[in-house]
């Protein structure tokens, strides 16, 4: 975290005379940056395709320029206020429900005394990231079937009518934020776990010498070790407001949810198996980007104002 | 009563709590795996006719045998391992080296630098002129861009950063530098042994996302002795969805045997996931004790 | 506008000599006469022969190594180089294929990265190409122009002759031909769809196979209200079952009642058909499709059609069929059993107010997507002309699909026709003889095109109705067998469906959002309808009024001029 309150300006010749002086910590960044260059910044010319009508024979620099055409169209689909505010809803509501989760865990996990109990919790949390999207969804799709799920057949053993989960378009947010909840909190709830490992011991002693009860050390110490963390990732979650990935709503989408599953990432896709548009892709991802972008400023901005620290 | 508000507020009430919390929560977690499990170890039509709740239905080992026969599955174990182990070594010298120097405060232009890698994280030049990039750096078909290829995450980068600065105390290496460490000595001698838990996160990170990466394979590698195993189970997916194709089979025998190759994909599914989840597991709790309670700073301070 | 659609003709067919149509009354278009025309072969020893002695001449002295990328068809084998086809080309033709493959999911974006990268092969096989790339990387120079070399591919020239409506898929607008497609020249009628019914179901309620909506409806409610699996509990049949819940391909047991309706498609929506004037009209739009969903809305609200075909799964769905559940289904057909001729009926379309004929739609002859394409800087052009033009020869077109006679097959005799048989070859290895094909030939490779000599499809041409319904022929065809069974009686009308059209590349970009955008809406409105989400009475002009304010004119505009051209280059 950068302190906001940044030095004064000082003569270039102090500036040398540090950089000088810390050459060491130049060259440490020395491999991150020459990889970035290489192989980030090198290629970046390719979003603007984003303005071109792009010709693979003729390349980026030879191809048309069309300007903002790619994103006219865009504007002017019929469904792009609908996929504008599925994208968002999903991912506004992923970030709200989503978000706190993991912190919990870490925290309860933290307070465990026996060791063996929380490292098989732990290990055991993380098992549903490994399983692939294509299966996870295969799996939601049996677990929510009417006639065969696990999920209906419970509610009929409460004498409820079977409920058609992936007919309607109201609950696919729902299902959509909840499995991934479920499958990504344990994954999640590392970094959480690890922040808490470096709380120093002596204090939380001088905290037991002074009868503090567990509530308040987790609220005065434990909370405040981990909140550059938290602060850290939420920002990072504000930056990736309007990317919500094509595969696992791609396989969840039925006829009669489309309304409410139709995002942006897969109208691309779909738009791309009519016509294999490079530019129009690559448009919509620099729409993405920028909006992405503007909210991660924003919620730098805000969390520098409320918390003091902010990424950069 | 005083005695049971005494109980209430008791380690022992607030440990029983939240083990209870956090079993209820493993069980949601441990069925999907345990489905899986099973799943890998029934017969495909009982799993998709809803049968399967807990236990394997209609045992069958037939799922492992077929994978175990594949001869592309062990290279690719090979190939995976290597990517993965030597993968996550150069992610760790390039991020942590990053991060660390990002978190002091003596270096200039930390804000533009930060910028500088951001940047990377939203804006990306395509497949095409990356795929081009790699083609004019001569490293299309090899392994050392399975290795070098995503050498740093941002993201991975930014957790790290954030750990240093907060987690490592300034007067540690104050101390160190009155004593004459040069930077490299601090970062090397005082920093990482103090940051063992953030080392573990970045392996942990890195590590499975190496594990499971086939993108870079399906894109930069054309020989098949190269490749990752995620890109053999890969195929065996594609191959589940065959039986979409099946109902168009126009002889029963056709039909027979697309239908067995939809089942044995059906059930290789869920045979996958378990082979090449496994090792992880297996791995996972050697790291694990690196994020016990107090392993650096109270040991150092003490 | 009810009664031009409900007779319209499609121009196309009427061009490929298939005469064919709601109104007329020409059953049989599959029949004898149709085997005849072709070169003539009655033994199959002997045509090989004569194709030997055609082809005596390798296409290169020298052999030459041609370079290949191509796409392998899941559960066939991705080694291609080891394939007896690939190995018989270079010892028969001097040509030496030497190919790299790909999965499906790989194939689309290693093809761009093949352009870009400046690193194509000589040849794309099985490259799935649209007409959009076709006609965007031809223009760019990648590939090689055929209509240069068509003097020296006369088998190539002779097809485009006989069906022109390949030929117009072949050239483009300035008359290169830069890709082809895969042409379907069986004779017999390829249907898709399985739509099965229960005989026994049928017998137990006492009815005959439907023949008409008005029956299919009453066979149906019968369905419902007996019990028709027999097994003492008259509520848990289903008397009609689709599944759309995970298949983005859909399951089709509605399409012979949209047929029945006089809408002659096979896409799941967005049906385009074309009037006698030539003039494009989306078929979605019209009154027929109107009580298309309305019928389908009725069999839905009645309890007819399963209430969770909408999120009902594939695999779901094969569990009912087995269990005995589902009296009108299609599923694949390991669900129904060995002897499933004995103990299932294929439906084959129904007469209504719409249509006097019980009538099916077949696809198009020529496949939409491009399957070679050559690298336009081949070192060998004419050679790799000759190799094209070779698959477009008998021998070369089962060659690409069967491989050779002595090499991967024998002729089995079945009632004095020879048909492919590899089952000898497959023991030898200890597989089955589907396996075995799949192991030995590229499928999907070189396929461009289908003839009937040796198949299946000349058998169901030429036995006579009691042979067809023998278990020799009925094992070997299962599906078509039970498809030509329906497809022989009288009245049957077989319709070609609605070719796929190319575009300008400005139509092109234009179409391909616009496109999507009404295709959605389409999907979504079509569920909505018939699940009764809304009412197709009161809210169908607000429906059609929704798809021109999305952009459905300017659509079929797109779509008429596209298939104006197509008109002028078919002729």
């Amino acid at each position: 975290m950068t302190n906001v309150q940044g030095r004064a300006k000082r003569p270039a010749s102090v500036v040398w005379k540090s950089i000088l002086k810390h050459w060491q910590l130049y060259v440490l960044l020395l491999p991150a940056i020459i990889y970035t260059i290489i192989f980030a910044y090198k290629p970046m010319y390719g979003i603007l395709m984003a303005f071109e009508d792009f010709s693979i024979k003729r390349g980026v620099w030879g191809s048309e320029w069309v300007g903002f055409d790619h994103f006219a169209r865009l504007f002017k689909s019929y469904w792009f206020p609908i996929i504008l505010k599925n994208t968002l809803v999903i991912s506004l509501l992923n970030l709200i429900l989503g978000f706190p989760f993991p912190i919990i865990l870490a925290l309860l996990l933290n307070e465990v005394k026996n060791t063996k109990f929380r490292s098989t919790i732990q290990t055991i949390s993380y098992a549903p990231h490994f399983i692939s999207t294509a299966v996870i969804c295969g799996m939601i799709l049996l677990f929510l079937s009417p006639s065969n799920g696990i999920i209906n057949k419970f509610l009929n053993m409460l004498g409820q009518e079977s409920v058609f989960f992936m007919q309607h378009a109201g609950m696919f947010k729902w299902i959509y934020v909840i499995t991934g909840i479920w499958q990504t909190m344990g994954w999640s709830s590392i970094i959480y776990f690890a922040a808490l490992s470096s709380v120093d011991k002596a204090l939380l002693e001088a905290a037991d010498i002074d009868g503090a009860t567990r509530m308040q050390k987790i609220r005065f110490i434990n909370l405040p070790a981990i909140l550059p963390t938290i602060v850290t990732m939420l920002i990072l979650q504000c930056g990736r407001i309007l990317s919500v990935g094509y595969e696992k709503v791609f396989l969840l989408q039925t006829d009669t949810n489309l309304v409410g599953s139709e995002i942006i990432s897969t109208y691309v896709y779909k738009v791309g198996l009519e016509q294999s548009d490079f530019s129009f892709s690559t448009a919509i991802n620099l729409l993405n980007t920028v909006v992405n972008c503007v909210v991660l400023i924003i919620a730098n901005k805000l969390s520098k104002k409320i918390t003091k620290t902010g990424l950069f | 009563m005083k005695s049971f508000k005494k109980f209430i507020r008791s380690d022992k009430f607030f440990q029983t709590v939240i083990s209870v919390i956090l079993c209820v929560f493993a069980v949601t977690q441990l069925y999907p795996l345990i489905y899986v499990v099973s799943a890998s170890l029934s017969a495909p039509s009982a799993v998709s006719s809803g049968k399967l709740v807990l236990f394997p239905v209609d045992f069958t080992l037939e799922g492992y045998e077929y994978i175990l026969q594949h001869k592309d599955i062990w290279i690719g174990y090979g190939n995976t391992i290597l990517y993965t182990v030597l993968g996550t070594i150069v992610n760790l010298i390039v991020t942590l080296t990053c991060a660390y120097a990002l978190s002091r405060e003596e270096v200039e232009g930390k804000k533009i630098l930060m910028i500088f890698f951001m940047i990377t994280m939203y804006i990306s030049g395509g497949l095409i002129p990356e795929y081009l990039n790699v083609k004019s750096l001569g490293l299309l078909n090899t392994r050392t861009y399975m290795i070098i290829g995503g050498a740093l995450s941002v993201y991975n980068m930014i957790v790290a950063r954030t750990f240093f600065v907060n987690s490592i105390p300034n007067e540690i290496i104050e101390a160190a530098k009155i004593d004459g460490c040069s930077d490299f000595g601090t970062f090397l001698k005082i920093v990482l042994p103090l940051s063992k838990a953030c080392v573990a996160v970045q392996i942990l990170y890195y590590g499975v996302a190496r594990w499971n990466a086939y993108f870079n394979a399906m894109i930069y590698l054309d020989d098949r002795d190269k490749y990752p195993l995620q890109m053999f189970l890969r195929e065996i997916l594609i191959q589940s969805k065959i039986s979409m194709d099946a109902a168009m089979a126009m002889t029963a025998e056709e039909a027979k045997l697309m239908a067995e190759m939809a089942e044995r994909a059906d059930l290789m599914k869920y045979c996958v996931i378990v082979v090449s989840t496994l090792p992880m597991m297996i791995i996972y709790p050697k790291l694990q004790k690196f994020f016990e309670k107090g392993v650096m700073i109270g040991g150092v301070k003490g | 506008m009810r009664k031009k659609i409900l007779c319209a003709l499609l121009a196309t067919t009427l061009l490929c000599g298939m005469l064919v149509g709601c109104g007329q009354t020409e059953g049989k278009t599959n029949e004898e006469g149709k085997g005849t025309t072709q070169t003539s072969q009655t033994t199959p020893g002997a045509s090989a022969e004569n194709n030997n002695a055609e082809e005596s001449g390798r296409i290169s002295d020298k052999t030459i190594t041609l370079t290949v990328a191509g796409q392998y068809s899941t559960g066939a084998t991705s080694e291609w180089n080891d394939t007896l086809q690939f190995q018989e080309y270079e010892k028969r033709l001097g040509i030496k294929l030497d190919a790299t493959t790909y999965d499906s999911e790989t194939w689309p974006s290693k093809l761009t990265l093949m352009l870009a990268g400046d690193t194509m092969p000589d040849i794309l096989a099985g490259a799935d190409l649209t007409a959009d790339q076709v006609a965007k990387y031809g223009k760019d120079g990648y590939f090689l122009d055929f209509s240069k070399y068509l003097d020296i591919m006369p088998n190539l020239k002779a097809i485009m002759e006989k069906y022109p409506q390949y030929a117009a898929a072949l050239r483009d607008e300035e008359g290169h031909i830069y890709a082809l497609p895969s042409l379907n020249g069986y004779d017999a009628i390829a249907l898709t769809e399985i739509t099965l019914i229960n005989n026994a179901w049928l017998e137990r309620v006492g009815k005959e196979v439907p023949t008409s909506l008005d029956e299919l409806y009453d066979v149906l409610v019968a369905f419902k209200e007996q019990d028709a699996n027999g097994n003492g509990d008259p509520n848990d049949e289903i008397p009609l079952a689709i599944a759309v819940g995970d298949s983005k391909v859909y399951y089709r047991n509605e399409q012979y009642i949209l047929f029945a309706h006089g809408i002659n498609s096979k896409n799941y929506t967005y049906h385009l058909m074309a009037d006698e004037s030539g003039k494009v009209v989306l078929g979605d739009t019209t009154e027929n499709y109107k009580d298309f969903l309305k019928y389908m809305n009725k069999l839905y609200s009645e309890g007819l059609m399963n209430q969770d075909a909408y999120v009902l799964t594939l695999s779901e769905c094969k569990e009912l069929i087995k269990a005995n559940r589902v009296g009108v289904s299609c599923g694949s057909l390991d669900c129904y059993g060995d002897r499933v001729w004995e103990n299932f009926t294929q439906l084959i379309g129904f007469t209504s107010d719409y249509c006097e004929n019980q009538s099916v739609t077949t696809s198009n002859r020529v496949n939409a997507k491009y399957k070679v394409a050559v690298n336009s800087e081949v070192k060998y052009p004419e050679e790799v002309a000759k190799f094209i033009d070779y698959l477009f020869t008998p021998e070369g077109a089962l060659s690409a699909a069967n491989g050779y006679e002595g090499v991967t097959f024998d002729y089995a005799n079945v009632f004095g026709i020879g048909t492919v048989d590899h089952a000898k070859y497959g023991e030898a290895e200890g597989i089955s003889a589907d396996a075995y094909r799949k192991q030995e030939i590229a499928l999907n490779a070189f396929s461009l095109l289908t003839v009937n000599e040796g198949t299946i499809y000349d058998l169901l041409v030429r036995v006579t109705d009691e042979q067809l319904v023998s278990d020799e022929v009925m094992s070997l065809t299962t599906l078509n067998g039970m498809r030509a069974v329906r497809m022989r009686e009288d009245g049957v009308v077989v319709n070609e469906s609605f070719p796929a059209l190319q575009y300008t590349a400005d139509e092109m970009t234009e179409r391909a959002s616009l496109y999507n955008d009404i295709n959605t809406y389409l999907i979504t409105a079509k569920a909505d309808f018939i699940i009764g989400e809304r009412d197709i009475d009161k809210e169908w002009d607000a429906h059609i009024a929704k798809l021109k304010e999305i952009g459905l004119d300017r659509l079929m505009e797109i779509e008429n001029a596209a298939y104006a051209r197509y008109l002028l280059r078919v002729k």
